[in-house]
């Protein structure tokens, strides 16, 4: 089959090819960290999927649709599926068993962007929604222990309020506010291209107050910040999507600390060109010290040192947008929608694929890790 | 032994990456542009020019035989545009062309609503040249068009015809006159300097438009999709229904002038066409060394087309009959096949990403 050794040799980067791989490259034992993630099979059935990333499939729970993002909670036994946008669910998860133990529903007039966090101490579930009239965005508050119910909202402080991460205070929440305005009504259609403003806000959850609001130059309007990683010195690493003409040279990933400068993460012009204006996902490996970015597009992996910004080199794969860190300091595991799940460490070299892939096997956006 | 076992190994690499061919998605783009696409949009403006034409003098004198030039110059522009209804990037997917051209399906019936009162109000306005420029799709589309010259038309030719039928009548000409315009615009778009074609032409050194030619070619490959996922969700799945019992006959595209199959033929035609044109799929698909997948495409089209072709019922007939229907599944089957094979094995082969998370992102 030249079919499956090329998708293979692909998805392996071109380092597998000759002879650089030496054999299961050898790793110090580490303690199992699954992976959970939404994924669609060879006949579109929609599921939400724990694995462990060298073994096998622990379990699968079908979804009623297209799954996006996953909140973990504390104990890491209870995980939240969001819906992919514009979705009104999200499936509250037992994490040992797959068992879908309730489902949210958002309130009239709103819908979810696919992405939330469970509080530190677990009690509550945080999820970005549009206000979808108003067009306003709005950080929806569940209360967990009290059967999910609604316990309150605050502004995102911007328009498409997509992915949202703690600061290590566990008091602020940063929001990637796509700046992109849709309506249920018009699908996926974007409604401001010309006049959208995207920002990355940091609120004070107590007070529902903005301590700092990240917005890049005016020029750069249409570079809607979607995707965002906090490390344990309270960095955020943002990633973005641009909406403009396809010969724009622009940045895809930052990182930015509130209240202090932006750096830009800038990959050589000819690889910068491949990502194709769209990061997919991004995520700090267990360090904190090492910035990674799918281009699904583009079908390549990018890593970054975040202190200076340095660029560490890029992973081919097709497909590729799940990402999450692996246990080893600088390795992160993705997965792609072909089904593969690799290892990649740009810091020492060397990937893998993790699994052997499963025919028609989708996996989706975004992987969560389970610790 | 292990230097020449790594001798070995590296003239094996080597010999590999020197082997190793690659299809010219330049090429593809250019052949599929200039080979496929703007002959098509040629031939419709002649067609729909055809269609005013005999319109208006059907309309001028109504009688059986002009009914009959007229319907017939009607398919003649279907033919076509079901061809191009397979390329829908470029000019034809801005300020909703796609629907001007074609308003189909109209799920909530709120074209036909809209064209019943057009024709009880009967606005003069809407006959004079441009008349209908910025109406609704409900008064432009050959779907209109379709339903004006299929539904009731005897009833012009007849010697006192109402002022409704004598009305629609040239409504049905003004609307062809206004889908010749349509094609004038999308085909200046694609040939006008700094149009459309210079942005396919140009893509390997990337433009506003296209970040490199891969990038055109996937354009290509992904209407390529689109026209066969469309085919079996629109034109087939909508009318079979999940039974027999559930059939819906007049879900099915353009069932009125009983052409729903010759529809699909259409779409399949071009399919075959982007496949087949010189420096096309097929050879692109031989530069990448993927000899038999190329001629089981083009086989896998030609069987689908031939399929399709079988019209001794039409669609909608077929959907609630049940040996007819199972013929209708078979070419169901057989366009599956062709997705299948488009989205799998040519999107692998040719390292054009069709995939699951880059489409449509989030």
């Amino acid at each position: 089959m030249t079919l499956n050794r090329r998708r293979f040799l692909s998805a392996a980067g071109g380092a597998l090819a000759c002879g650089v791989w030496i054999g299961p490259i050898a790793q110090a034992a580490q303690p199992p960290r699954h992976i959970l993630s939404c994924g669609t099979d060879k006949d579109k059935n929609h599921f939400v999927a724990r694995f462990d990333p060298s073994g096998p499939l622990l379990w699968r729970q079908p979804l009623p649709g297209r799954g996006h993002g996953i909140a973990v909670r504390r104990s890491g036994s209870v995980a939240a599926v969001f819906a992919r946008r514009p979705g009104t669910y999200v499936g509250i998860i037992d994490s040992d068993t797959g068992q879908r133990v309730m489902d949210i529903t958002s309130p009239q007039g709103r819908h979810y962007y696919g992405h939330g966090v469970y509080s530190a101490d677990g009690r509550y579930l945080l999820a970005g929604e549009n206000d979808y009239e108003s067009g306003d965005g709005v950080v929806a508050v569940y209360d967990a222990v009290d059967g999910y119910k609604r316990a309150g909202e605050f502004p995102s402080h911007g328009t498409g309020p997509h992915q949202i991460a703690w600061l290590p205070d566990g008091k602020t929440l940063a929001i990637a506010n796509g700046g992109i305005r849709t309506h249920p009504d018009h699908g996926r259609t974007k409604l401001n291209l010309d006049s959208m403003r995207p920002n990355l806000a940091f609120v004070d959850v107590a007070s529902g107050q903005a301590v700092d609001v990240m917005e890049l130059e005016p020029g750069w309007h249409q570079l809607s910040i979607r995707h965002i990683a906090v490390n344990v010195s309270g960095d955020v690493a943002f990633a973005m999507q641009f909406q403009g003409g396809k010969s724009a040279k622009v940045p895809l990933v930052g990182v930015h600390r509130p209240g202090g400068p932006t750096r830009l993460l800038r990959a050589p012009g000819p690889i910068e060109r491949k990502l194709r204006h769209y990061i997919g996902s991004v995520a700090f490996d267990t360090s904190g010290r090492v910035v990674a970015a799918t281009a699904p597009r583009g079908g390549l992996a990018v890593f970054w040192n975040a202190a200076d910004g340095r660029f560490l080199g890029h992973l081919k794969a097709r497909d590729v947008c799940g990402l999450a860190p692996a246990a080893e300091p600088g390795a992160f595991v993705l997965t792609t929608g072909d089904g593969t799940v690799l290892r990649h460490n740009p810091v020492r070299g060397g990937s893998r694929p993790a699994t052997t892939p499963v025919g028609g096997m989708h996996w989706d956006n975004h992987a969560a890790i389970l610790f | 032994m292990l230097t020449r076992a790594l001798v070995t190994l590296l003239s094996f690499c080597l010999a590999a990456t020197v082997a190793r061919a690659e299809p010219d998605f330049g090429e593809l783009a250019q052949a599929v542009t200039d080979g496929v696409i703007i002959p098509a949009y040629r031939d419709l403006m002649a067609k729909e020019v055809a269609l005013a034409d005999t319109a208006s003098a059907f309309c001028a004198a109504p009688d059986a035989a002009g009914l009959a030039k007229t319907r017939a110059a009607f398919h003649a522009v279907m033919d076509v545009w079901q061809r191009l209804q397979s390329f829908s990037y470029g000019p034809v997917t801005e300020n909703g062309r796609e629907s001007r051209f074609f308003f189909w399906p109209d799920k909530g019936g709120v074209g036909a609503r809209q064209l019943k009162r057009a024709l009880k109000k009967r606005d003069p306005a809407l006959l004079a040249p441009g008349g209908l420029a910025g109406k609704s799709v409900a008064l432009q589309s050959l779907a209109a068009v379709e339903r004006i010259l299929f539904s009731s038309a005897e009833a012009m030719t007849e010697p006192n015809a109402s002022d409704y039928h004598r009305y629609a009548c040239r409504l049905a000409a003004s609307m062809a006159r206004f889908q010749e315009d349509l094609a004038a615009q999308v085909l200046d778009d694609w040939l006008r300097a700094g149009g459309f074609r210079d942005a396919v032409l140009s893509a390997a050194d990337g433009n506003e438009l296209y970040y490199d030619d891969r990038d055109a070619a996937t354009d290509v490959l992904k209407s390529l999709s689109g026209v066969f996922d469309a085919a079996i969700k629109l034109k087939l799945d909508r009318p079979l229904g999940k039974s027999l019992e559930d059939a819906r006959p007049r879900r099915a595209e353009s069932w009125r002038s009983r052409r729903s199959l010759a529809n699909i033929a259409a779409n399949l035609e071009s399919a075959l066409a982007v496949t087949t044109v010189p420096g096309g799929l097929a050879d692109q698909l031989r530069n990448a060394g993927a000899e038999a997948l190329a001629d089981g495409f083009t086989g896998a089209i030609e069987q689908a087309l031939e399929r399709a072709r079988d019209d001794a019922m039409p669609l909608h007939d077929a959907v609630t009959e049940i040996r007819p229907r199972f013929r209708i599944e078979v070419l169901r089957e057989k366009i599956l096949g062709l997705h299948l094979l488009v989205n799998e094995a040519i999107a692998v082969e040719l390292g054009i990403n069709l995939g699951f998370n880059a489409r449509d992102g989030d």
